[in-house]
């Protein structure tokens, strides 16, 4: 499912946080957007997914006006996975995850044998099957980042946003995170939208790259055109150097 | 993994049978038990033992059971939605409400059983209104907002209280007004444990059906809104309606401390935070609970005790033991 983002304006009691931005992502793609802190990119997120409304400007998916849209309608599009999840209670992990199937039940059902069936089917896909029992706040940082994407898999919904989902992961998680996004992305055909402070994590994966400054589009396209040093040297307000690994990725630190 | 799922699902389910079954032997129990014991050969050969059990004893069980589960209930209901253990049905001011509406309507000279009550219930309900319009007007979506709203709300009811205590008549109007906040079962008859039932059965209904749907609310607005359900209007509703019945249970009993705190507790610790589990076992123990309060009410002394007394010094205890045995592992 294609996301156009027409001309949207937010601000938080007259602080502006997003100008003008428009944007297209693709259908199937898999898009990052960078940008330093307060670029607007948890915002701009949260906008897509109708958490907050732009005062101007509006969101088609495909060619549907997400205002028009009702909050269980756009879960059936798009799911989320936020940020902030230390307050979630004690749950088994399988409970938080079968949480997904929400958007599909009215309001006095629970989910059935399937519903769970299905939950259990995705964390194994995930190789999380291990976690279903444990409670969801005895888990590492990662795992919950697991949890939370099983349970966006079970939304079923053809877009998934993230949230800086590499935050509270340690070295080699983060890059089994892009990972997995990535055969997501591949195999559901699925199109992933993730905010992210990191440009060599998303460098691999990523197809297209949105840099937000400022609350406005600094630049965005494909990622080998976007994820420039000078770029990234732009939106962070820091002198960067770049090296080429032995896959010939360019990879950048901060001077 | 299967095994160890269907095994909780049949301790889950073991332990309901067992608390029905305790709960049918304590209804049964309680129709015997008061300030004239009765046997069960009485039953039949003497009608004015026929009328104490049937005008007296049962509408007043029936009323503990539905207030029982009405407590526990919304105590849940209400630590799911503000995501805090310690919260209780009273925090947006429906307790102080109710009180205030009751001794008012004792100092006005309304001395009918209804008219006390009908105060009581427009006060509590008004409070709680007061408090979901001024939080709108500030800030629609912040659970603390309203919970700071409430805490001004029962701080403002509660100093009015004060004034009416104060001005009330010594000898007649104070004493009424003290003993009726202190709580009891003893104004109860058929009319009353009727429309406690009916509501109630509703209210009952209403949130065993919510019970994944708290799940979710239980998150937060933003995993709430992001899984389809809309957080404001589902919070909403279900504060209203579990201020109704706990305005309409204070109204008919006074002030009944620590079931809507406890029970949910209890009930976590026996099978775990899912409010799919939880909330049916906590209103069968609130049920369980209100029961046994209300006996010992009635029957520990010549003169009814204050209800609110026995679950002052039953249910903070237990609420201790449930901290300390628990350790904020299932919350």
């Amino acid at each position: 499912m294609a996301l156009n983002v027409e001309s949207i304006s937010f601000a938080y009691s007259n602080k502006p946080v997003l100008k003008n931005i428009s944007v297209k992502i693709n259908s199937g793609s898999l898009c990052a957007i960078l940008g330093g802190n307060g670029s607007g990119k948890t915002t701009f997120i949260k906008c897509i997914n109708k958490l907050l409304s732009p005062q101007s400007g509006r969101i088609l998916l495909n060619d549907n006006d997400i205002n028009q849209l009702s909050h269980n309608e756009v879960a059936k599009l798009v799911s989320y996975v936020p940020q902030e999840h230390d307050n979630i209670l004690p749950y088994p992990v399988i409970e938080v995850v079968v949480m997904g199937v929400s958007p599909y039940l009215s309001v006095g059902q629970i989910p059935n044998a399937e519903h769970y069936q299905f939950a259990r089917d995705v964390l194994s896909k995930l190789n999380a099957r291990y976690l279903e029992t444990k409670q969801f706040n005895q888990i590492s940082g990662g795992e919950r980042q697991i949890a939370l994407i099983a349970r966006a898999l079970v939304q079923k919904s053809p877009i998934m946003l993230l949230d800086e989902p590499s935050n509270h992961l340690d070295f080699s998680r983060k890059s089994l995170l892009m990972n997995l996004l990535r055969n997501i992305c591949s195999q559901e055909n699925k199109t992933i939208v993730t905010t992210t402070h990191d440009p060599n994590l998303i460098s691999s994966v990523a197809d297209h790259v949105i840099m937000l400054k400022d609350g406005e589009v600094f630049c965005e396209g494909f990622t080998e055109n976007v994820l420039q040093s000078n770029n990234i040297s732009e939106i962070y307000d820091v002198d960067i150097e770049t090296v080429r690994d032995d896959c010939g990725r360019n990879l950048f630190f901060a001077r | 993994m299967q095994q160890s799922q269907g095994y909780m699902f049949k301790q889950h389910n073991i332990l309901a049978i067992y608390l029905l079954l305790a709960l049918f032997v304590l209804f049964f129990v309680s129709l015997f038990i008061g300030r004239i014991p009765i046997s069960i050969s009485e039953l039949t050969s003497d009608s004015r033992v026929y009328s104490i059990i049937i005008e007296l004893r049962l509408p007043r069980i029936i009323s503990a059971l539905c207030i029982g589960v009405g407590l526990a209930g919304s105590g849940a209901v209400y630590q799911a939605l503000f995501r805090n253990p310690l919260v209780s049905p009273d925090i947006l001011g429906v307790t102080a409400g109710c009180s205030l509406g009751a001794a008012l309507a004792l100092i006005l000279g309304y001395e009918s059983i209804f008219s006390v009550q009908l105060f009581s219930f427009v006060f509590g309900l008004a409070s709680v209104f007061i408090a979901l319009y001024v939080s709108k007007l500030i800030a629609p979506s912040q659970i603390v907002t309203l919970v700071l709203i409430g805490i001004i709300i029962t701080a403002t009811f509660n100093a009015f209280l004060l004034c009416a205590k104060y001005i009330a008549d010594p000898y007649d109007e104070l004493p009424a007004i003290i003993f009726w906040i202190m709580g009891g079962l003893y104004r109860i008859g058929w009319n009353e444990a009727i429309s406690l039932a009916i509501l109630i059965a509703i209210v009952f209904v209403g949130i065993y059906k919510a019970r994944f749907r708290l799940n979710i609310l239980s998150l937060g607005e933003v995993h709430a809104k992001s899984l389809g359900v809309n957080y404001t209007l589902n919070k909403i509703i279900l504060i209203t309606i579990t201020s109704i019945v706990i305005s309409l249970i204070i109204s008919n009993c006074g002030q009944i401390g620590w079931v809507a705190l406890v029970v949910p507790h209890l009930s976590r610790v026996l099978v775990g935070p899912d409010h799919k589990k939880m909330i049916p076992i906590a209103m069968i123990i609130g049920a369980i609970m209100m029961l046994l309060f209300d006996d010992l009410a009635r029957s520990i002394t010549s003169a009814e005790l204050p209800i609110s007394i026995f679950t002052s010094i039953i249910g903070a205890p237990i609420f201790g033991i449930l901290l300390i045995k628990n350790r904020g592992v299932n919350w």
